[in-house]
């Protein structure tokens, strides 16, 4: 059995009642999809509201499930995605200045030879992490899914409705631009060194 | 090969290491890297920020959702299997959904409104019942069958109930157990209207 038809069996379980069949379904799409959440806003009370929705939708609305469009995990995942999008864009200049001021306010910046010699350690797993989730939104999709996730690029393509190739030129225009602000904050950070050092002596 | 074609040909754009691919484009590319410092330096800092994305999808492997959250979600499933095994027993599950729901109600309301319109509204053919008010759930088991999107019929004093005749299609598309299949001309029914005059249940005046 497939992990699609395991995962139809527990839902026609799950919707004649079987509390066990809900459970397995829970444990099993609870984790990655509040890691998405987590991963696309940055809020875990967010992540929570997401994940809770997503499931609440199953049980409600399971029926708007149809196995023969998609594997039941892409489903979950859609709609997981859509709640997210609609928080971005309802909060799209907050989450923004949230950012911009991450980016400036951290006192204990601390500057690194190499930004890329440094991910490997909790700094610079911080700093990636933010990083990520600096990115443009189509961009962070594919990083969280693909890289996080570990979701094969066919399967991501289904979940956010584009051909295979746009989920490659996304992640590798992703990438690039991962690279690229890691060397900007790191180039930032003698910066900003230097502009506390100066206030120090005004 | 030019460095165009290095990242042309770098497998899954770059997620690939040629450093450990052994086959023949895998040699080119390294072939290139060994005479090309930018793309070598480049390839570095690919393969670097994927051991770092590596190491921070480690690190949230264990990254749960709260725990009250599975609690929750199970009163939820379980308040809803409960509802969902009481009603639309008789193969009209779409009726169950919120899209069946809402077509549910604008085509009763409508089928109504219709039948009123079309008989001229006689104010004869509306007859509100001597009990204009549903004192006792026990009134309701005089062959009032609850329309699928209303729920669990309960008493509620602000109910009326009005009698018209409508199309057979429609209280078979409704889910009303007829004694006759066909599906032509007209029955009189009694409808309990809700809140906002919304029907909630019917029954056929034999």
């Amino acid at each position: 059995m497939t992990g699609q038809e395991l995962d139809l069996d527990l839902l026609d379980r799950m919707r004649s009642g079987d509390e066990a069949a809900f459970l397995s379904l829970y444990r099993k799409f609870e984790p990655p999809i509040y890691r998405f959440a987590v991963n696309m806003t940055g809020s875990p009370v967010l992540a929570e509201d997401v994940t809770q929705d997503v499931f609440l939708a199953l049980i409600r609305e399971n029926f708007g499930y149809v196995a023969d469009r998609g594997t039941l995990s892409g489903y979950l995942f859609g709609i997981a995605r859509k709640l997210v999008l609609r928080h971005i864009e309802r909060h799209r200049g907050a989450f923004e200045q949230e950012m911009d001021d991450a980016d400036w306010t951290r006192p204990e910046l601390v500057a690194f030879p190499d930004p890329m010699s440094d991910l490997l350690r909790r700094e610079g797993i911080e700093e990636l992490r933010r990083a990520v989730l600096s990115l443009p939104r189509r961009y962070r999709e594919v990083v969280v899914l693909c890289d996080l996730e570990e979701i094969d690029y066919e399967e991501a393509a289904g979940f956010l409705g584009c051909p295979v190739g746009t989920v490659r030129s996304r992640l590798h225009r992703a990438r690039a631009l991962l690279l690229d602000k890691l060397q900007q904050r790191f180039e930032s950070k003698p910066r900003l060194k230097s502009l506390n050092a100066a206030r120090s002596l005004i | 090969m030019t460095c165009q074609e290095f990242w042309s040909q770098v497998p899954e754009l770059s997620a690939l290491d040629p450093q450990v691919d052994g086959s023949p484009a895998g040699r080119l590319l390294l072939q290139h890297m060994r005479g090309c410092p930018t793309c070598a330096a480049l390839m570095d800092r690919q393969g670097a920020l994927r051991a770092g994305l590596r190491r921070m999808a480690q690190e949230q492997a264990g990254l749960r959702a709260p725990a009250p959250l599975e609690a929750a979600l199970l009163r939820q499933f379980h308040a809803h299997a409960g509802r969902s095994q009481t009603s639309a027993p008789t193969g009209f599950a779409w009726l169950g959904t919120p899209t069946g729901k809402t077509l549910t109600a604008a085509l009763v309301s409508a089928a109504l409104a219709a039948v009123l319109v079309w008989y001229r509204a006689p104010s004869s053919r509306i007859l509100p019942l001597s009990m204009p008010e549903i004192e006792d759930a026990a009134d309701l088991d005089s062959g009032f069958v609850p329309l699928p999107y209303a729920g669990t019929l309960a008493p509620n004093p602000e109910a009326a109930v009005v009698r018209v005749e409508v199309p057979r299609s429609t209280l078979v598309a409704l889910g009303v157990p007829m004694s006759d299949q066909a599906t032509g001309g007209t029955v009189e029914a009694e409808f309990v209207l809700g809140l906002g005059g919304l029907p909630q249940a019917v029954r056929i005046v034999e």
